[in-house]
Order: C-alpha cells, then structure tokens, then sequence
C-alpha cells in the first residue's frame, strides 16, 4: 500500500472538472458489469466475493472479462484478467482452502469450463465440459429450483462440479477435480436409464462424497424415488447406495453429515409406505445412522401425532393450537451430538383477493382462491438419541403466498413455494469450532402505533441455549434501506442505501448473543 | 493510507455533534463572507484559453468548505488560533511583500500530519502536524511551505495545467484514436488515462521542489532556526514510516484479573489468495507514483541549495507546546466524536504510554470508548466506523485493533468495560463521567 504523503498541495481532490474529454475518456476505461457473487461453501460460510466485469473486445470472437475478489472482510484482495469467447458467463464460484475455481458456461459455444487459480493466484489449467441446449436448459431450471450445488468444495481435497447429460433420458454426471494432486474422475448415471435422473452432493470429506440422488419417470411426474450415495473420493468408485423407494420406505432428506467415527447420519421427514414425499403429509422426523458400507447401526423415527403435537407449546393466548403443517428447511447436528430441526408453520387458508378476483372473473383465469399462510419459525430440540425434548416458538408475524395451485395438497404448495422463495427463512450457517448456527429469516414485523417493518432475524444456538438477534431493514422513517448479504460465519454483511443523500455503504456486522444467555460463561 | 484519508473524510459525516463549540464556529455567517469574498477573488484572476472551464471547476469551493465545516471536519479553538497566529506574525513581518489580508488557517480534524494551500488565502493545518513537530521553527517551515504554493499560483497553475493537458489536441486526437479502436479499446483508454496522470504526478512532483526552495528563502528571513527546516522534513519521513507503528500491546491492556484476554480474540481468518499484496492485473504506473518527492531527496536538494547546516540548533518550543497540550487529547476526542474507535485506542494507548495524556483523561476515555463500542454492536454499526483487518495494510498495530474489536462478542464488550472499569485507580472511580460508564455496564 501507498504511505501518505506529506505537505498535499490540494489540486485534484479539492476540484472535480470534468469535461467532455473527461467523460469520453472514463466510458472508455470502465469495465461493465456483469454480475457478483460471493464464494460460499455447504456451512453457508462466505469466504468472499467476487464481481465480473467485461473489460474489452479482442479479435476472433475473444474477450477480455476482470474477476475482481474480496475477502471475507470486503477488502479487494485480487483483479485477474481473464481472456475467453464472448458470451461466456461466469456461472458459479467456491474455495476450497487450496484453490478458487469458477464455472464458466458458454451457450454458444456448447461447454463449460471450469477455471482455477491456485493461493497465489496463478492461473491452472481449464476444463473443458461439452454441453448441448437441452441439458443447458435443464441445468438452468435446476439451478432456478434453489437446492442445487453446482460446485461443491472439499475442502483441502477438490472440487465437484454437477451437470446434466443428455443420455436416453435425462442424467448426472459428478466430475470431480482434485486440487490436492490426487485422481480426478467423473461419476456418470446410467446411459440406458428410462428415467430423469438428477444429483445433488450434500456431505463430502477426506474420504468420501455423499450425494442425493432423485430419479423419476418424467417431467410432469409428482413422485420419485430417493437414494442416497457413497462414492469413494480418491477413486470415484460408489461404495454403497441406500434407495429410500416409495413402496417401501419413502423418506425425504434434508441434511447429511459425516461423523468423526465415520458414519453417515441422514435426517429428513419418514412417511407411510406408498406416499409420495412431495404431496403427502409426513409421519413424522428421523435420523438414520449408516456405516459406510451402507449398514445401518441406527433409525430414530418421532411421530408428529404420538410425539410433536403433544410437545407443540400452547400459543400466546395459552391455547393449545393445531399444528398446522411444519415445512422443515434444515436439520443441523451440535457437535455436542444433539440435532435442531429448523421450521416454519404453515396453514391452507382462504385467499380473500384470491376468491374476490375468481368471482369477478367467473372463475375464469389463473388466480388461486386458497393460499399458504406461513407463521412462526420453530426450532426443534432433539437428543443424541433422536428423542424429541423440546420445541421452541420464535414468533413471526404471517405472511401469505398464494397457493400455485388449488387443487394440490399444501406439501406439494410448499414445496414448490420454497423455490420462489415464499417462506421467511433465508439460510442457516454452521459454525463447527465454537459449536454454534445461525438460521436467518426475514420477518414483516406489524408493530402498533408505529409503520410495520421488516426486520432481518436470526434464531442463534450457542452453548445449548437459542437466542435471538434482530435487523430492522428500514431505518429513519424509511430514509435509509438495508439489504442483508451472506457474510462470513456469524455476520452479516449489511448494504445501507440512504435514499436521500444518494449514498451506498457496505458493512459487515457481528450477529449479537443475548447477554443474559453469554452471562453464564 | 488514502482509503483511511477517504473514510476519515466520510466518517466526518456522521459525527454527532457534541462540541458544537468546537466544531462549529461562533463566526460562521463572517466566514461565509470571508470564503465567498477570497472564492471571488481567486476566479477573477483566472486569465487565459481555458478560463471558462476552470472558473467553472472554482465556482463551488467555498460552498464545499461551508459544507465541511457543518460535517465537523475542522476544529475552531481560540486558544490554538492564538499561538498559531504568534507564529504566523513572524512569518509575516519578515515577508512584508506578500499580500496576507486574506490568508486563513483552519485546523482540521486529522491525525495525518499534513497541510494544504487552497490557493486563495485559505489553508488546512491537520492536528496531526502539530503532533508530528517538536518546535516552532519546524512549524514555520512547514507553513513557509505552504505559503509558498500560494505566492507561485501553484493551484491555478496545475489546474490550468491539467485542463490544458486533457483538452489539448493532441489529447483529442488520442481518445479519438482509441474510441475507434474496434479491439483492446478499454486497455488502451487506461494507459492514456495512464500517461495523462503521470504527466500530472510529475509536474506535482516538481512545483513541491519548487515549494520547498522558495519556503525556505520565506523561512530563513525568519529569526528561526534553519536547520528546523531540515529536522522538520525528517520528522514528516520518520511518521510517515512510522504511522500506527506504535505497540499498543492489546493483551495487557484489556487483560484484567476478573476477565483475562483471549487469543481467539487476535484470531484471522484464511484469506483466498496467500499473497503478500493483492492482485491487480490492471494495475496502471501512476497508481506506484507518489504525489511528492521522496524526502531524503527533499533534504538533500535542500542542504544543497541553501548550505543550510545540519548542527541540531535548539528551536523555540513556547507555541507549539501550548498548541500540543489542546490537541493531545483533542484529537483523541474527534476519533471517539466521529466513532473511529479504532484509532481512538490506538491514540490513547500510545499517547498514554509516552506520557501525552493524564492518567485521568486515559481511563475516563477508554471508559467512554468501551461503552460507544457496545452501543454500536448492539445496534449492528460498528463495521461502519470500524473497518475489519485489512492483511494488505501497513498500519500494523492499527489493524489488531481493527480485528480486536471485530472479533469481539457483544457480551465481550460489556465484561471488557466492566473489568476495565473495576480495574481503575481509585483517584478516578469517583469522577462523575467515570461513575456513568461503570453504571452503564453494571446495568447491562
């Protein structure tokens, strides 16, 4: 960095003459947009940020792009020149402790390609991944679902990219690069398959990748099956597969983790055998427990109707109320070995614009009359032993999406509502060493005597208590506007538009720990 | 360093006005007359092909410093105005021929020793100067230099210089070129952006040599001592390699027997990119131009030209002490007003441990800062005023304050004040201002 200079002859900075030169000749040396991220890994950590820019047209075709980087603490910490064929996007971005790698996709040129640089910053070899159009599209819409890992890191070993193939249907392939100077390999569905199959890694270490697989008949189809496997990472070889089908053991999953006794735990809801995990009510919670040669030592299940509902706290009136439904967006392990099930109640109720615009339009158009009124957030205690303990209510004010859908059961409606983001939850980080998460949602406070708000909340667990710690988005009677970005474990970073001075700032913030709670170490 | 300039600049913004007095001058109406007058005058003596566009460029200065002034970016203080004019008399009657009806000094708000000539008879004094100086000589010299920038029209000059240079034909005739380039457009933009800037960089670095040679022919008409001129220089280097390099030893500081220091508290995370400077593949060679000389080579070029001595002389001490003993802790002060509580640690631990500050001022301070801390923590604002670590920084201590106190757990801070608070000497724990921070984290 450049060290101040003394006795500054005030000459530039004291006056802003800009002349038509001037201006010509800033359009010419600006670098545009074209889109920003941030390097985020499965605990939902941000390592930093990225922003791609076009910097200049060069001959056949090519163009010069600039990735500038930050770090975690939003200081610029790289511009990289990059030089590929125009129209090349840069897809997605991870780090994984020993290199930065970005997909690149090229419709127009039919591939992907997957760049690295290593911690000082040198450019590796590409990779180059032939696409065509239909699996571009398909890729595109499963990125759009929002449960997705397109790059997954791991961490000090590689990374794994996901696509689709074209085959006789639809299927995956896993390519896995090593950056630790092991085997790369590809991991590829069957070819002959008559099924769409997709794949989504969800756990990874030293020794193994854990991925969920779904296949189902066709497109249009609202069931499927569920299997879960096991590949070894050095070789790319699967170990074992684990079919949760839905004749006999139809299960969703919505979290994986390896042990450090090298188990693999699953947790997700169970249901009767022959549901379809999309559009019928859950039994209830379980946790599962697997060798890794698939054996399983351990299966918890709790039933939402002989356990849940008798544990589900009275509301504010004191009244014990109906449960409604529970769509459950995370389940996180403590490292202390207890499990929290993180939610938000959701009820079916009656559209009142829904049915007001079906009566003026003679039930003719598209508009719903029912809709998903979602409320509070809860948070679900469990032992070690998968034994429910107890559920807490985070109360938050309602908030309703119409149902896509009249005619499908509200599951199918939240389910598919999650992937527009309807629900107030946002993510959920875990932070491993000091034993904590952080699950965020975006709540629309309704507060008497005063405007209603929107306010960034975040449910925090440390050390075996949960708190809560509160954002207002709107400040100085809505002078000032915040957007909240995912910032690095226990952070948040904060984008602050004061609308009348015109004025942007960007600052990371520590989420706070009640007092009261912190007061007992 | 000029990111800090930048967000000091910012942050000025954002002070909560406690001292009003200080920060906002009684006079305010006659110094609007004051700089509309000097505005005036300065336009009216600009001459020549690009006039237009520079008394354009001229027209809203003395609105933009009415503006600083109400963000609280000076400090008028009677007591400092005082001594500084002694100094500026002298000046003054050993140059009669220059014209000083109009000249103005206002102090600004800055640890950054610095100064700045407007080029119309308004000029910046940074407190962090009269920190920087040991006497008065050394402070004359240093105003000789800035005077001398005014009496050789530097400001017009460069301005009409760069005016010139970006509207001269040649210019035009190189952004046409490069607007019509169908390839490489944007690189070819910057590196004439590129040459134009050290066009720019190197007259400015000859009009300071300039400066430097005709303050010190201002200087030496003075009864000061003219190896000042020389040691002033020196002293400007030795801060400049020595900014925020002081120890500030946060383990003993904030370490106390009923709440020791954590080391997860200096705890950094793994950057992306493990380089000693960042990356920048568009990095220009303007950017690695200083707007001044190197001083070793000030000094030289000095002490050849005027055979000015090197003997050390004993300086006149009686102004500038009196104006160190207000801005000491004044410019402690404006760091907690402005809430950058990263430098108002590290000002108060180094002033404290070299003995600037009372013990009094030390613990009621800190107190107040702890206590400002927790406050913006509490609500979600401390990374505004308090950047995170920077690990491409040279201002070494500076940023383990900055990772301290982002590291910090809200209920941290307020077992931090608390212990602090409980560890005072017993002289303080009865003052009134003392009483209120030891409440306010009893309370919490």
């Amino acid at each position: 960095m450049r060290k101040h200079h003394t006795l500054v002859l005030a000459l530039f900075c004291a006056l802003m003459i800009t002349s038509a030169q001037e201006k010509t000749l800033n359009e010419i040396a600006s670098f545009k947009i074209k889109n920003s991220g941030s390097f985020i890994d499965k605990n939902k950590d941000v390592d930093g940020y990225y922003f791609y820019y076009e910097v200049d047209k060069l001959k056949k075709g090519k163009r010069e792009y600039a990735i500038k980087m930050l770090d975690n603490n939003l200081n610029d910490i790289a511009t990289k020149s990059y030089v590929d064929d125009k129209n090349t996007i840069l897809a997605n971005s991870k780090f994984n402790n020993q290199a930065l790698m970005f997909a690149m996709v090229n419709v127009k040129e039919k591939h992907y390609k997957l760049v690295t640089f290593d911690r000082r910053g040198k450019q590796g070899n590409d990779i180059t991944i032939p696409v065509n159009k239909k699996e571009m599209k398909w890729l595109n819409a499963m990125v759009k679902s929002g449960n997705f890992n397109m790059l997954f890191p791991v961490d000090n070993k590689g990374f794994i990219f996901n696509y689709v193939i074209d085959n006789k249907k639809i299927g995956y392939g896993l390519k896995y690069v090593a950056t630790d100077g092991g085997k790369s390999w590809i991991y590829k569905s069957p070819d002959e398959s008559k099924q769409i199959h997709s794949i989504n890694p969800i756990e990874a270490n030293e020794k193994v990748v854990v991925a969920m697989e779904t296949s189902k008949k066709s497109i249009l189809s609202q069931s499927g099956n569920t299997k879960i496997l096991v590949i070894d990472i050095e070789t790319g070889k699967l170990l074992f597969e684990k079919e949760y089908d839905k004749e006999e053991n139809p299960r969703l999953i919505t979290n994986a983790f390896l042990s450090e006794n090298k188990e693999l735990v699953l947790l997700g809801e169970y249901f009767n055998k022959g549901d379809n995990i999309i559009t019928d009510k859950s039994l209830g919670l379980f946790s599962q427990v697997l060798q890794l040669d698939g054996a399983v030592l351990n299966d918890s299940k709790i039933s939402w109707t002989n356990k849940i509902d008798k544990m589900m706290p009275p509301n504010s009136k004191g009244k014990k109320t109906n449960r409604g439904y529970v769509y459950f967006h995370d389940i996180i392990r403590t490292q202390e070995g207890s499990y929290y099930g993180i939610g938000e109640r959701y009820k079916k109720t009656a559209s009142a614009g829904g049915i007001a615009a079906a009566v003026l339009n003679g039930g003719r158009g598209r508009n719903t009359v029912t809709q998903l009124t979602i409320t509070d957030a809860l948070v679900f205690k469990f032992s070690d032993k998968f034994d429910l303990e107890d559920i807490e209510v985070f109360k938050k004010g309602k908030s309703r999406a119409p149902s896509l859908v009249d005619f499908g059961s509200p599951q199918l409606n939240a389910h598919a509502l999650k992937a527009f983001g309807a629900f107030d939850y946002e993510y959920t980080q875990i932070d491993a060493n000091r034993d904590r998460f952080y699950s965020m949602f975006i709540d629309y406070e309704r507060l008497k005597g005063e405007k209603n708000k929107l306010a960034f909340k975040s449910i925090i667990y440390n050390d075996g208590q949960l708190t809560e710690d509160k954002i207002y988005l709107q400040q100085s009677k809505g002078k000032i506007d915040f957007r909240v970005l995912p910032a690095k474990l226990g952070h948040v970073a904060l984008l602050e538009y004061n609308k009348k001075k015109k004025t942007v700032n960007l600052h990371l913030e520590k989420l706070n720990i009640d007092n009261k709670i912190a007061d007992r170490d | 360093m000029k990111l800090l300039i930048a967000f000091l600049c910012y942050s000025s913004l954002l002070v909560a006005q406690n001292n009003v007095n200080d920060y906002l001058p009684k006079n305010l109406d006659s110094i609007k007359g004051y700089l509309e007058h000097i505005n005036r005058n300065h336009i009216d003596k600009i001459q020549g092909k690009f006039s237009s566009e520079i008394k354009k460029a001229y027209k809203d200065r003395d609105e933009n410093i009415i503006n600083r002034i109400n963000d609280s970016v000076y400090f008028f203080n009677s007591e400092i105005k005082e001594n500084l004019h002694n100094i500026l008399e002298v000046i003054y009657n050993a140059n009669p021929e220059i014209e000083t009806k109009d000249f103005n000094f206002f102090i600004k708000n800055s640890s950054i020793p610095n100064a700045t000539c407007y080029g119309n008879g308004l000029f910046d004094i940074h407190m962090g100067l009269f920190t920087a100086l040991d006497s008065d000589d050394e402070l004359a010299s240093v105003i000789c230099h800035e005077i001398a920038h005014y009496v050789l029209n530097h400001s017009i000059k460069s301005v009409t210089k760069r005016v010139s240079l970006i509207n001269s034909k040649a210019t035009k005739k190189k952004i046409k070129a490069v607007e019509k380039q169908k390839y490489g457009r944007t690189r070819a933009g910057l590196l004439l952006v590129d040459a134009l800037s050290i066009n720019m960089l190197e007259r400015s670095k000859r009009v300071e040599a300039e400066a430097d040679s005709l303050g010190y022919v201002l200087f030496s008409k003075t009864n000061y001592k003219p190896s000042h001129a020389i040691s002033s220089l020196n002293k400007l280097k030795d801060v400049d390699d020595m900014t925020f390099h002081h120890d500030v030893k946060l383990d003993s500081t904030f370490n106390f027997k009923n709440y020791e220091f954590k080391s997860y508290w200096l705890k950094e995370n793994t950057s992306i990119f493990d380089t000693e400077e960042a990356i920048n593949e568009f990095k220009l060679v303007s950017d690695t131009i200083k707007t001044h000389p190197e001083i070793p080579y000030r000094v030289e070029k000095l002490i050849k030209e005027f055979g000015i001595s090197s003997k050390t002389e004993v300086g006149d001490k009686n102004n500038i002490t009196k104006i160190k003993t207000i801005v000491n802790p004044q410019s402690i002060i404006y760091t907690i007003d402005f809430k950058r509580f990263d430098i108002a640690i590290y000002q108060l631990i180094e002033k404290f441990d070299n003995k600037l500050i009372d013990e009094n001022f030390y613990y009621i301070s800190m107190a107040k800062i702890l206590r400002k801390i927790y406050e913006a923590k509490k609500n979600h604002e401390l990374g505004k005023y308090v950047p995170p670590k920077n690990k491409f920084s040279d201002e070494k201590h500076l940023n383990t304050i900055r990772l301290f106190l982002n590291n910090l757990e809200l209920f941290e801070v307020k077992k931090l004040g608390l212990a602090f608070c409980e560890a005072v000497p017993s002289k303080i724990s009865n003052d009134k201002a003392f009483k209120k921070h030891l409440q306010f984290f009893q309370q919490k």
